[in-house]
């Protein structure tokens, strides 16, 4: 094991000496190169999601935050680790801090119950939780990727030199101190007090016991707190520890915060209870509830109850009762066709009602609007910005362009074909007509391709990610594409849509496909906004509309979509997005190719059924946005 | 050319069993298919076994199996058959289709999407209750004996938009899909095809779930069980376990580097 004395030598390692339980300050100039978080983002990333089946949202902490913690949703990490003298090491490092806080989370320990802040001396109660869940999801890691093992004994011999000196430290303290050392080095540092090397051969062998088993993080409280009645025994004051680096810190107070905050959007959506219809016997019994045609016998009371306590009698003993009820979403019943004036000027499309299987006929008001031109300045600054990046993806559209291609068998072209000469002699040899198509001919490769882009304007795109806004992301990406598709011969257009209720649709031309990439587009890109909801029946029938008129060979329409569909007029939930999947098919039955590339990361609920399966993707960070768009269509388009 | 595109294709008369695993009802349907003259549609990623359920099910049938690997160049007459000249004389050669129709064999056409559309039609009237193929420089139409069977695959998952089978092709299959198998039978497939031992083909196998958590998030395809089998065979004549997954699970299915890096992660995680 190699000591080092880095801490130990600086001014703050010896006020760490005297005062052990201060943490030492980051500030303290590294003695090694530091890795950036920044630069194994991207890897950490994948790691996680490879390990945890799902995303795992990673972020650099603040630096004055320099331990690893999770809130339980999302794990935070040291901006930057110089723990070691080479960066590979710095990188396990990381990765270990990663799988233990996705074990964390994973485990259950921010999910056992537990009742820490009521103990006399909560700090050290959960001080010593976090020790024993340490060392149980240590092991329970090891035992399941053996791999890890490795990556652990370097990071435990590294750590357990770090630790502070004993001396100086109060019982409790000690006793804790002694407890991480055991649980680093897997032996006690000697010369302990008697009394305090007692109480640690007692934990040692609870926590053994306890480890013996598939123990969870409930057995984890238990020992937790029976090591806390042992130790505040011992008197002092209790003061934090330094953290072990690759251990982080536990806030239990924020994971709770998060959870609570998770299980409230969570909860099921309490209604009230559906209107029940019941028809009531002589004799008090239920024959029928809810509508119903058929009753074998009369009733002899109607009793409509929407609420548990407050029945409506509608109908007498004996009576045949007609009750008629309005189950029809309230509201449709007061809504009615466009108005003469509401349809002004509008382009006005039926839309699919599911529930009724069938289309409400001429129901929407969709208006072509063209956006107002942004700053000019706008497009060159994302030019410059990401000159790197359109330098990579234009050499990658280099490679679609069309080339030559040679076409064999054919009535006429630059070079004979032998393959088809020799057949065509065996045929005539075999007397029967034999082909003329002799020749290879070389063509173009033609492409043929018309793709529109349809942009979600609606008011969640003035949302943040990052420090940037989405709809900002959005258009970058889409000064990306643009530049890149002028190597391509491809037709291209870029629309927006917004809409508040079915009255007022907006479809924002941005570029169309007969104009030119010129300054004006530019500019308008630039005037892009967000605006309000997001009705996307309307515009993806009108696109279709407009593709439609197109000759292509391939039509593709590409959304660039943050989330559901979503009116305020009641063009929610499932309404929506059958509504929106039937716009969809409606394109496709005209031979458009659909895909979708969303931010929304839930959209796996409900894209699918609107996409297809492979009809989307789901983008984990926005702010790749600008890449993926450029990659993904490249995708999309090869042959 | 023709020697070329024959030596795509493989015949089989199987002696010996294929190994198979069966994980639901596909060895039933696929008899059913067989017994009521129904040509299928083996749909699912690469590698996870659709070749080798043909193969065993070839053998199961006790029909001898014609396996056609399609591409772009693949005409109709590279399956229905052409005239050569061999020594002054003209020779008729039947293709594998046709061949495969004369001897009631079964007929696999592998990722048919590679193929030509306009090839793909000849085997349309194949597949209807006519059975028939009809080949024109003969003149002659030859009645498919009910030991015929068609068979294709096609893999929806890595194509892009713009290849996609025609619906009034895939409308003519029976469509049995196929996907990563269940981790108990995808161990056992690893033990029984390279022979180590069930703690390292478990570890193969918990590879490839970490790797297939990131499909979708930049990898199309992830770790199919045909590349654990080689990793494992790897293993088996000598090759350190890391090494054979950083051969056989990284490069083959990323290039991008971060994605490489993270898989090289997992595994070392794992191993």
């Amino acid at each position: 094991m190699v000591r080092r004395a880095r801490r130990a030598s600086s001014g703050t390692g010896r006020l760490a000496a005297l005062l052990p339980f201060l943490r030492p300050k980051p500030s303290a100039a590294p003695a090694f190169p530091a890795l950036p978080f920044t630069a194994v983002e991207k890897v950490l990333t994948l790691f996680a999601i490879g390990l945890a089946g799902a995303p795992v949202p990673l972020k650099a902490a603040r630096p004055n935050d320099p331990s690893p913690f999770t809130d339980s949703a999302t794990i935070y990490l040291p901006p930057a680790l110089a723990e070691f003298p080479d960066l590979e090491s710095d990188f396990r490092l990381y990765k270990l801090m990663v799988a233990h806080q996705w074990a964390q989370i994973s485990g259950g320990t921010f999910e056992a119950p537990n009742s820490f802040v009521t103990l006399a001396d909560p700090v050290l109660a959960i001080e010593l939780y976090h020790l024993v869940e340490s060392v149980r999801i240590e092991t329970s890691l090891c035992r399941q990727f053996r791999g890890m093992a490795a990556d652990f004994a370097l990071a435990k011999a590294d750590a357990a030199a770090k630790r502070p000196p004993l001396n100086g430290l109060p019982p409790r303290a000690l006793a804790t101190e002694g407890l991480i050392r055991w649980s680093l080095a897997g032996a006690w540092p000697a010369d302990l007090p008697r009394k305090i090397g007692d109480v640690l051969t007692d934990a040692a062998l609870v926590l053994e016991e306890m480890l013996a088993g598939n123990a969870t993080a409930t057995d984890s409280v238990r020992v937790a707190t029976y090591l806390f009645h042992r130790i505040e025994r011992l008197g002092g004051r209790f003061h934090p520890l330094p953290p072990v680096h690759f251990r982080g810190v536990l806030r239990l107070e924020l994971a709770a915060s998060v959870l609570e905050e998770r299980r409230r959007r969570e909860a099921p959506i309490v209604r009230p209870p559906d209107v029940v219809v019941e028809y009531v016997s002589q004799n008090g019994q239920v024959l029928k509830t809810r509508m119903t045609d058929e009753l074998d016998a009369a009733p002899s009371k109607v009793v409509i109850r929407d609420q548990p306590a407050n029945d409506t009698v509608v109908g007498q003993e004996g009576e045949e009762a007609t009750i008629w009820l309005d189950l029809a979403p309230k509201r449709f019943a007061t809504e009615v066709a466009l108005s003469e004036a509401e349809r002004e000027g509008a382009a006005v499309y039926d839309e699919w009602d599911y529930q009724r299987s069938a289309y409400k006929p001429r129901w929407c008001a969709l208006r072509e609007r063209v956006v107002a031109p942004g700053p000019p300045e706008y497009v060159d600054g994302v030019l410059h910005k990401h000159r790197q990046l359109i330098a990579t993806i234009k050499r990658q559209f280099d490679a679609l362009r069309p080339e030559y291609r040679r076409l064999p068998r054919q009535p006429d072209g630059e070079e004979i074909d032998l393959d088809s000469v020799v057949e065509a002699y065996a045929d005539l040899s075999a007397g029967v007509t034999p082909s003329e198509a002799l020749y290879i001919a070389r063509h173009a490769n033609r492409r043929d391709i018309a793709v529109a882009f349809l942009v979600d304007l609606s008011g969640s795109a003035g949302g943040w990610v990052n420090q940037q806004r989405i709809v900002d992301i959005e258009r970058e990406s889409l000064v990306l594409i643009c530049e890149a598709l002028q190597l391509l011969n491809d037709r291209y257009a870029i629309y927006g849509f917004s809409s508040s209720t079915r009255k007022q649709c907006d479809f924002f031309i941005i570029k169309d496909f007969h104009e030119p990439y010129t300054n004006d587009v530019r500019l308008r890109i630039g005037g892009m906004n967000p605006y309000s909801y997001t009705r996307m029946g309307p515009p993806i029938r009108h696109l279709a509309r407009k593709l439609d008129q197109l000759d292509a060979r391939v039509k593709l329409l590409i959304l660039l979509s943050d989330g559901k569909p979503n009116d305020f007029d009641g063009y929610t939930g499932r309404y929506a997005i059958e509504d929106t999947r039937q716009a969809l098919v409606e394109a496709r039955l005209r031979g458009i190719r659909t895909f979708c590339l969303t931010i929304d990361s839930r959209a796996r609920e409900y894209l699918p059924q609107m996409f297809g399966e492979t009809g989307y993707t789901i983008l984990d960070h926005v702010e790749r946005l600008p890449h993926r768009l450029p990659e993904l269509y490249r995708r999309l388009t090869a042959r | 050319m023709s020697e070329l595109s024959q030596a795509r294709i493989e015949r089989y008369t199987f002696t010996e069993e294929p190994y198979y695993l069966p994980v639901g009802n596909e060895i039933a349907v696929f008899t059913a298919a067989y017994q009521n003259r129904l040509p299928v549609m083996l749909k699912g990623p690469t590698g996870c076994g659709k070749t080798r359920f043909v193969r065993h099910m070839a053998w199961r049938l006790g029909r001898p199996l014609i396996t056609v690997a399609c591409h772009d160049d693949l005409t109709a007459s590279d399956l229905v058959g052409r005239y050569l000249i061999k020594g002054g004389e003209t020779v008729w050669v039947d293709g594998p289709l046709t061949e495969a129709v004369r001897h009631g064999a079964i007929c696999y056409l592998d990722e048919i999407v590679e193929a030509r559309k306009d090839t793909t039609v000849v085997i349309h009237p194949l597949t209807d209750d006519r059975r028939m193929l009809s080949i024109e420089k003969l003149g002659e139409v030859i009645e498919a004996p009910p030991e015929f069977m068609l068979v294709i695959s096609y893999n929806p998952g890595y194509q892009s938009l713009l290849k996609n089978l025609k619906h009034s092709t895939r409308q003519r299959f029976l469509a049995i899909e196929f996907n990563f198998l269940p981790r108990e039978l995808e161990i056992e497939v690893i033990c029984h095809e390279t022979g180590i031992d069930r703690q390292l083909a478990g570890d193969l196998v918990t590879i490839a779930e970490k790797i297939r958590n990131l499909r979708d998030k930049g990898l199309e395809e992830p770790a199919s069980t045909r590349l654990l089998v080689y990793a494992g065979h790897l293993i088996a004549s000598g090759v350190d376990p890391r090494a054979a997954s950083d051969v056989a699970l990284v490069g083959p299915i990323a290039d991008d580097a971060d994605m490489q890096r993270a898989i090289r992660e997992l595994i070392s995680t794992v191993l």
